[in-house]
C-alpha cells in the first residue's frame, strides 16, 4: 500500500498546494527538501510495496531493532554523530499547531520532528511501512486491525503532559478524534481535513494496556498508510484538552509529542529551535535542529553554505550548482529529487468552449513542454502525464508517453496538428483567451507566463493574455468550474501536491464521476470510472499499478480529462559530505531526521563547521 | 504657542480618522479575504464547492467577517477609540505584538541609515555650497545625484557580492543579532543595508542642504557678517548653517518616519525580521487587524513628527511665530 | 511665457547681446539657447542627452534593438555529453534523470537555449536567464520605464495642479478639508498604499502601478502648487483682475497658473526619475506587472544567477541608473535655470 491518507485527504478535501512551499523559490525548497531531511527519489515503489499481510510480517516486525542496532554500532565505528543541523525556512505560513486540523505542510514538517504517528514510512523508495508509536500491528481478518503499543515511548516534558509514558489509550483517542471530526464541545469542525480517510472505521477500543483494536465497516486497503501520513501525528489527549482553543496562537509550548525533537523556540518568520528528546525510544542522531530565515540574495545564500552556516542548500540555477560543485569538488554532493508539485493546468470540460476536443486538444498540443523544460527549467524537469514520474510505478513510461499528442518529439507536426484542430474547432472565433497564472509560480519562474502565452499565440494565432492571480482566486475558480464553462480562459501552474508514492485514491477522487470533486472538471469516461472504483478496493498492489497505467492512458486520450499535465521539475539539493541521508523523496516526511539522517563529525568536511 | 499646539493636535484628529477609515475601506474591498487566502493554500483541484463554502462560512463567522461592513466599521471605530487594535487573524495574538517584535530591527536599521546619511550629507552639502560651481561642487553634486539615481536594491546586492567575493567579512545569516545583543555580528549584518540606504537619503539631504545654504548665503545678514570681517568658519557654521538646517530637519523627520515603517527591500534581501517584512506578509495574507494597526500607528507617528517639526522650526528660526 | 527663454538667457554672461538675440531666426535662437545651456549647465545637458537616449529607446525600440525581446535563442549542436544508452534508460526509468546531468540524457538533437551566454557580436550584452537577448530587452524595458515615469508624473501633476490651485485660491473650509486629505495621503505608509491598491484591483498591471504611483505623487504636488499660488495670490495684478470682475476660473487660469509653472516643471521632471525607481523596486519585489519587460524584474532575474553570472543584473542596473540620473540632472538644471533664487552665491546678476 502506499499511501498516507493525508495525501488523499488533502487532495480530497483540502488540498495541499501550499503556496509557501514555492514562494521564495530556492529558500522554500530548502526547507521542503533539504531542511526537513525528507528525502528520496521515490519512483519505484513497486514490487516491494507491502500488501496488508506483508506489512504485518515484513515491516511490523521490529523496526526499532534495526534502527537502534545501527545507532549503537555507529558511534563505536568511525562515525561520530551529533551536532545541530541548520536548515533554511523562509516564507512558510502556518495555520494551527493542532496537527489534526492543519493543512499547511510546514506544520507537517514541524510535527515530523516532534510527534510520532502510529505508523510511519520506513522507506519511500521501497514503500515500506514501520511502526511509530505502535510497535507492530496484526490483521486477524479483513475488517480488523490491532496495534501493539511500543513500550518505551515517552511524551515531551512539557505541561500538562510532563513526560509521562504513553498509553494505548493515547492512540485510541487520536483515532477517535479524527473519526468524529468534532471539537470537545461536540461541534462538528470541518477543519478535521482528514476525516474522510477514517470513514471506514467502525469502532476503536483499547482492548488492554498496550493494545488498540480498530474495526472497519468494510475492508480498507489504505488505512495503515493513512496512519503514516505526514499530518497523522499523535498528540497527547490532555494537551488536546487543554490547548484545543489555543492551538492557533502558535506557541512552542503547545507542541507536545513523542518524537525525536522537542520544540524549544518557534517564530513564523524567524528562527526556530528543536533539541533532542532524551527519552525518545531510539537514539537521536542530532543534538538539535535549527531553522532560520535566510537572505533572499543568491550570493549571500551561497556564501552561507560555503561557510557551513548551512548544511544544505537548494539553488535554483544550474550556473550556481555547477560553480559550487566545481569549487568544492569532492566535498559537497548534489542530490536531485523530483518536485512534489507537477505543473499543469485544469479546465472544465463539461461545457463550451472546452467540451470541444478539437479546441482543448489544440491547446494541449500547442503547449511546448520541451521548450519550457529546456529554457525555463534549464533542463531540470521530466515530462509528466496524469500520473507523474514520482509515482512512475502506477503510470506509463516516458517512452509510451511521448507517443501521445502533446508529448511528441516532432514539434513541427505537433504545431501543424494543433493549428488544424484549432481551426476545425472554430478557435479563431474565440478571440482573446485569458491564461491565469499563479503569482508565486511567476515569482519562481520569472518570465514564464510571457513565455507560455507567446508560445500559444504563435501556434494558434489568437491573443493569449497572461493574468497573474493569487492561488486563492484560482482555486476558487477551479472549484466553481469557471475555467471554460462559457469563458475563454484556462489556467496553468502547480497543481495537486504529491504526498505519497501511489496515485490510486487521488485518481478515484478526481476522475471518478461519482465523486464531488469530479464536478470541477466534468469529463466522464466510463472506463476510468470502472478502473478507479476497482482500484480503491484492490489489495493487490500489482493490479493497482496496472489499473493506474490504464487510467493514465484513458486520461491522456481525453486531453488529460480536465487536468492538463505537463512536467515535473527536478530540484537539486547540495549537501556538505558530512550530512548523510538515507533517501531523498518529494514527499513531506521529517520523521526520518531523528533516526535516519545524521552528520558525520569524522568526515573531513566537518572541519570548520562551527 | 500653547494654543497653537492645541489647535494643531485637534486638526490631526480628522487626519488620523481619515487614515483609519481609508485603511478600513481598502481592506474591506480587498478581493479574497483572509479566509479565502487561507483556503487557497490548498490545492485548487482538491475541494468540491459545497464543502469549501461551508468551511469559508464557518471561519468567517469565527473572525467576525460575516457582519455587514457598517457594523464592522462601527465596532472597529469603537475599539480604536479605546486604543484596541484587535487580534491578528493569523496567530490570534494582539495585532500590535507582531509589529512590536519587528520594531527593534527596523529601528536599528533606520537609525544607522540616518547616521550615515547625516555624516555624509552635512559636510558635503556645506562644501558644495561654498564652492558653488567649482569642480568640488560638480563632483560632489554628481555623486549625490548618482546616489539618488541608483536603485538601492541593486546597490545592496552588488555590495553584498563584493563582500562575499573578496571575503571581507562573514555575514551572519543564521541569526539577526541586534546591536545590543551582539555588536560585531550586528554591524556585519546591518552594514550594507545601512550604507546603501543611508547614502540615498544622505544624497537627498545633501542637495537640500546645499540649496538652502546657497539661499542663506545671499541674505543680508551674511553679507553683514562678511563685511564685519568674521572668519569664514564662523560665518558658515554660526550664521549660515544654523538657518539652512531648518528645512533639513523637516526632511529628517519624514525620512525617519519612512525608515521606521520598515525597509521591505533590505529586510527581504538580508533576512532581517523587521516591521517591513511583517507588514508585507500581513497584506499578502489579508491579516487585516495587523495591517490596520500598522497603518494607523505609522500615520499617527508621521502626523506628530510633522507637528514636532513645525515646533522645531520655531526654535531654529525666530522669524516664525505661531499664532 | 516669455520667461523661460529669458531666464535661460540671463543665465550666464551672454556672448550675444539681448537685442541681437531676439533678432535671430527662431532656429538660430534655439541653437544659441541650447548651446548656452550646454556650456553653463554641462550636467543638465548630460541629463538631457540621457533622456533623449531613453526616449529614443522607448519610441523606436524595434529599430534600436537588434532582436525580438521575447525570442529564446537556441543553438543546434551535437551534444558531446550525450549518452544514448542512458537516454534510452531514462525513457523507462525516471530515476535516471535524478542521477545524471540533463545534458547527458539529451540525445534528441533538439536545439538548446543559450542561457546567459557572454556578450558577443550577435548578442551585444549576452543573453538572460531564459536565453533572450539582453541588449534588446533593456531597450524594450525603456518603454515600461518611460510609461510609468511619464504616466505617473502626468497624473500627479494634472490633479495636483487642479487641487492645489483650487485649494489655495478659495481657501477657507474647502482648503482645510483638502489639506486634511493631503495630510492623510502623506501620512499613509506608501508601501502599504501601493500594496493595497495593487491588491484591490486584483490584477496587477502596469496601469495599476502607474495610477497608484500617480495618486501617491498628488499630495506633494498639491503642497508645492498651493504654496506657489498662495504667494501669487498676493500679487497686485490678481487683485486688479478681481476688481475688474474677472471670473474665478479666468483668474486662476490666466493670472495665477502661469506664475506657478516653474516649480511645476521642476517637480514634474525630477519626479519622473523617482517613479521609475519605485516601479523598478516594486517589480524587483515581484509586485509589478509580470508580463511587462521591466528593468526591476530583470535585475531580480539576473540576481538569481548569483556570482556565477553577474553581468545580467549589472547591465540592467546601469540602464536604470542612467535613466533616473538623466531625469534628476535635467530636473536640477531646470530648477537652477527657472528659480531665480538658485542662481549662485549672491546671484549671477550682481554682487
Amino acid at each position: 500500500m502506499s499511501e498516507n491518507d493525508n495525501y488523499w485527504l488533502r487532495r480530497a478535501q483540502s488540498g495541499s498546494l501550499t503556496r509557501r512551499r514555492f514562494v521564495g523559490g530556492s529558500a522554500a525548497a530548502g526547507v521542503g527538501l533539504a531542511g526537513l531531511g525528507l528525502v528520496g527519489c521515490g519512483d519505484d515503489d513497486d514490487a516491494a510495496t507491502p500488501t496488508k499481510g506483508a506489512a504485518t510480517s515484513g515491516t511490523g516486525a521490529s523496526p526499532s531493532a534495526a534502527a537502534s542496532a545501527s545507532a549503537s554500532a555507529a558511534p563505536a565505528a568511525a562515525v561520530q554523530k551529533g551536532g545541530t543541523g541548520r536548515f533554511v525556512s523562509a516564507n512558510n505560513t502556518w495555520d494551527t499547531f493542532d496537527v489534526d486540523r492543519s493543512r499547511f505542510s510546514p506544520v507537517a514538517w514541524l510535527m515530523g520532528y516532534t510527534n510520532l504517528g502510529i505508523t510511519q514510512w520506513k522507506n519511500f523508495t521501497k514503500a515500506e511501512l514501520e511502526g511509530g508509536m505502535a510497535e507492530k500491528w496484526e490483521q486477524p481478518d479483513k475488517t480488523t486491525t490491532t496495534f501493539k503499543l511500543r513500550p518505551n515511548v515517552f511524551w515531551h516534558n512539557k505541561a500538562p503532559v510532563n513526560g509521562r509514558a504513553s498509553t494505548a489509550d493515547d492512540l485510541t483517542q487520536f483515532i477517535k478524534r479524527n473519526v468524529a471530526g468534532k471539537t470537545q464541545d461536540g461541534a462538528d469542525d470541518s477543519n478535521f481535513y482528514r476525516k474522510s480517510a477514517y470513514q471506514n472505521v467502525e469502532s476503536v477500543t483499547t482492548t488492554d494496556a498496550n493494545t488498540v483494536t480498530v474495526k472497519f465497516s468494510k475492508p480498507d486497503p489504505f488505512f495503515l498508510t493513512t496512519l503514516a501520513g505526514s499530518y497523522s501525528k499523535v498528540q497527547a489527549p490532555e494537551a488536546v484538552k487543554a490547548f484545543e482553543k489555543d492551538y492557533a496562537s502558535l506557541k512552542a509550548d503547545l507542541v507536545i509529542g513523542t518524537g525525536a525533537f522537542v520544540l524549544k523556540e518557534w517564530a513564523a518568520e524567524g528562527k526556530s529551535t528543536w533539541v533532542r528528546h532524551d527519552k525518545f525510544h531510539t537514539q537521536v542522531n542530532f543534538d538539535g535542529i535549527q531553522w532560520f530565515p535566510l537572505f533572499t540574495d543568491q550570493a549571500a545564500q551561497q556564501a552561507a553554505f560555503e561557510q557551513k552556516q548551512l548544511d544544505s542548500f537548494s539553488p535554483t540555477q544550474n550556473a550556481v550548482i555547477e560553480d559550487l560543485l566545481k569549487r568544492f569538488s569532492g566535498k559537497i554532493k548534489e542530490n536531485k529529487v523530483f518536485s512534489g508539485n507537477p505543473q499543469a493546468g485544469t479546465y472544465y470540460g463539461g461545457a463550451a468552449p472546452w467540451n470541444n476536443a478539437n479546441l482543448i486538444g489544440a491547446i494541449h498540443r500547442a503547449f511546448d513542454r520541451r521548450s519550457l523544460i529546456s529554457s525555463l527549467l534549464q533542463g531540470k524537469a521530466a515530462l509528466s502525464g496524469n500520473v507523474p514520474p514520482p509515482q512512475a510505478a502506477f503510470g506509463i513510461t516516458e517512452k509510451e508517453l511521448i507517443t501521445f499528442p502533446g508529448y511528441l518529439e516532432d514539434r513541427a507536426k505537433e504545431e501543424a496538428e494543433a493549428k488544424k484542430m484549432w481551426d476545425a474547432g472554430g478557435g479563431p472565433a474565440l478571440g482573446e483567451i485569458i491564461v491565469d497564472i499563479p503569482d508565486i509560480w511567476e515569482g519562481l519562474y520569472s518570465g514564464g507566463s510571457a513565455l507560455i502565452t507567446n508560445q500559444l499565440k504563435k501556434v494558434l494565432g489568437n491573443t493569449f493574455t497572461a493574468k497573474i492571480e493569487p492561488y486563492s482566486t484560482i482555486s476558487t475558480k477551479v472549484s466553481k468550474a469557471q475555467y471554460g464553462n462559457g469563458k475563454n480562459n484556462i489556467w496553468w501552474g502547480w497543481i495537486t501536491e504529491i504526498s505519497d508514492p501511489e496515485p490510486s485514491l487521488l485518481n478515484y477522487l478526481l476522475y471518478n464521476s461519482s465523486q464531488p470533486q469530479f464536478q470541477q472538471f466534468g469529463i466522464k469516461i466510463d472506463k476510468v470510472d470502472t478502473l478507479t472504483s476497482a482500484a480503491v478496493l484492490e489489495f493487490d498492489i500489482a493490479k493497482r499499478q496496472a489499473m493506474g497505467q490504464d487510467v493514465e492512458r484513458e486520461l491522456l486520450k481525453a486531453n488529460g480529462a480536465g487536468q492538463w499535465y505537463s512536467l515535473v521539475g527536478v530540484n537539486s539539493v547540495l549537501d556538505w559530505n558530512y550530512l548523510k541521508r538515507p533517501e531523498l523523496v518529494p514527499f513531506v516526511q521529517t520523521h526520518q531526521t531523528g533516526a535516519q539522517v545524521y552528520m558525520d563529525q569524522k568526515d573531513p568536511t566537518w572541519a570548520g563547521r562551527t | 504657542m500653547k494654543n497653537y499646539i492645541l489647535r494643531r493636535m485637534v486638526v490631526n484628529v480628522p487626519v488620523i480618522w481619515l487614515v483609519a477609515t481609508l485603511v478600513f475601506l481598502a481592506t474591506s474591498v480587498l478581493p479574497g479575504d483572509f479566509v479565502a487566502q487561507r483556503l487557497a493554500a490548498q490545492d485548487p483541484t482538491s475541494t468540491d464547492a459545497a464543502s469549501r463554502e461551508a468551511q469559508i462560512k464557518r471561519v468567517r463567522q469565527e473572525l467576525g467577517l460575516d457582519e455587514s461592513i457598517p457594523v464592522r466599521y462601527a465596532k472597529y471605530m469603537g475599539d480604536l477609540a479605546r486604543l484596541d487594535f484587535g487580534v491578528s487573524f493569523a496567530n490570534k495574538q494582539p495585532a500590535l505584538d507582531s509589529l512590536k517584535d519587528g520594531l527593534p530591527y527596523s529601528l536599528q536599521l533606520a537609525v544607522m541609515s540616518l547616521i550615515i546619511a547625516l555624516i555624509t550629507a552635512v559636510p558635503i552639502g556645506i562644501i558644495s555650497a561654498i564652492r558653488q560651481d567649482g569642480p568640488a561642487d560638480y563632483g560632489l553634486r554628481f555623486f549625490a545625484i548618482l546616489a539618488l539615481a541608483m536603485p538601492n536594491f541593486w546597490v545592496a546586492t552588488r555590495a553584498l557580492r563584493y563582500v562575499v567575493r573578496w571575503k571581507l567579512w562573514d555575514i551572519p545569516s543564521s541569526t539577526s543579532p541586534l546591536l545590543w545583543e551582539d555588536p560585531v555580528g550586528s554591524l556585519k549584518l546591518f552594514a550594507i543595508p545601512a550604507v546603501a540606504g543611508g547614502l540615498a537619503s544622505g544624497a537627498g539631504i545633501m542637495r537640500l542642504l546645499r540649496s538652502q545654504m546657497l539661499e542663506v548665503l545671499r541674505q543680508d545678514y551674511i553679507r553683514t557678517a562678511w563685511a564685519k570681517g568674521m572668519r569664514e568658519r564662523t560665518v558658515i557654521v554660526r550664521h549660515a548653517l544654523k538657518n539652512a538646517l531648518v528645512p533639513v530637519v523637516t526632511v529628517l523627520g519624514l525620512t525617519l518616519a519612512g525608515l521606521l515603517s520598515g525597509n521591505v527591500v533590505f529586510e527581504n534581501l538580508f533576512g532581517i525580521p523587521g516591521v517591513g517584512n511583517k507588514i508585507l506578509v500581513a497584506v499578502r495574507s489579508r491579516d487585516v487587524p495587523v495591517v490596520q494597526a500598522f497603518v494607523i500607528i505609522i500615520a499617527t507617528f508621521v502626523v506628530f513628527v510633522n507637528l514636532g517639526i513645525d515646533l522645531v522650526y520655531g526654535l531654529l528660526d525666530p522669524r516664525i511665530r505661531y499664532s | 511665457m516669455a520667461q523661460e527663454p529669458a531666464s535661460l538667457d540671463i543665465a550666464g554672461p551672454s556672448p550675444v547681446g539681448f537685442r541681437t538675440y531676439s533678432d535671430l531666426s527662431r532656429a538660430h535662437r534655439w541653437y544659441v539657447s541650447v548651446r548656452r545651456f550646454m556650456l553653463h549647465k554641462p550636467l543638465g545637458a548630460l541629463g538631457v542627452i540621457l533622456i533623449i537616449m531613453v526616449s529614443a529607446a522607448a519610441l523606436f525600440s524595434s529599430t534600436i534593438a537588434n532582436h525580438d525581446p521575447e525570442t529564446i535563442f537556441k543553438k543546434v549542436a551535437v551534444n558531446p555529453l550525450c549518452d544514448p544508452v542512458l537516454a534510452e534508460q531514462a525513457l523507462t526509468d525516471p530515476t535516471v534523470r535524478l542521477k545524471y546531468p540533463a545534458a547527458v540524457l539529451d540525445c534528441g538533437g533538439a536545439a538548446q537555449p543559450l542561457l546567459h551566454v557572454a556578450p558577443s557580436s550577435e548578442h551585444w550584452l549576452g543573453t538572460d536567464v531564459l536565453g533572450r537577448d539582453l541588449y534588446s530587452r533593456i531597450i524594450y524595458g525603456a518603454q515600461t520605464a518611460m510609461l510609468v515615469g511619464l504616466g505617473a508624473a502626468l497624473i500627479a501633476t494634472v490633479f495636483g495642479i487642479i487641487i492645489g490651485v483650487v485649494s489655495a485660491y478659495f481657501g477657507g473650509t474647502l482648503d482645510f478639508i483638502i489639506q486634511r486629505f493631503v495630510d492623510t495621503l502623506q501620512a499613509f505608509p506608501p508601501l502599504v498604499l501601493l500594496l493595497l491598491f495593487g491588491q484591490v484591483i486584483a490584477d496587477i498591471s502596469l496601469r495599476t502601478n502607474i495610477i497608484s504611483l500617480g495618486i501617491l505623487g498628488i499630495a506633494s504636488t498639491v503642497r508645492i502648487v498651493r504654496s506657489a499660488v498662495l504667494s501669487a495670490r498676493q500679487e497686485v495684478y490678481v487683485s486688479a483682475a478681481q476688481t475688474i470682475g474677472a471670473s474665478d476660473a479666468r483668474i486662476m487660469a490666466r493670472h495665477i497658473f502661469p506664475n506657478v509653472t516653474a516649480p511645476i516643471i521642476v517637480t514634474f521632471t525630477s519626479s519622473i526619475g523617482i517613479y521609475i525607481l519605485v516601479e523598478a523596486t516594486l517589480a524587483f519585489l515581484g509586485l509589478g506587472d509580470p508580463t511587462r519587460i521591466s528593468w526591476g524584474k530583470m535585475i531580480e532575474e539576473g540576481r538569481r544567477l548569483g556570482p556565477a553570472s553577474p553581468g545580467v543584473a549589472f547591465y540592467v542596473g546601469c540602464a536604470l541608473t542612467l535613466t533616473v540620473l538623466g531625469f534628476n540632472l535635467a530636473g536640477d538644471a531646470l530648477r537652477d535655470a527657472l528659480d531665480p533664487r538658485m542662481r549662485g552665491r549672491g546671484g549671477r546678476a550682481g554682487f
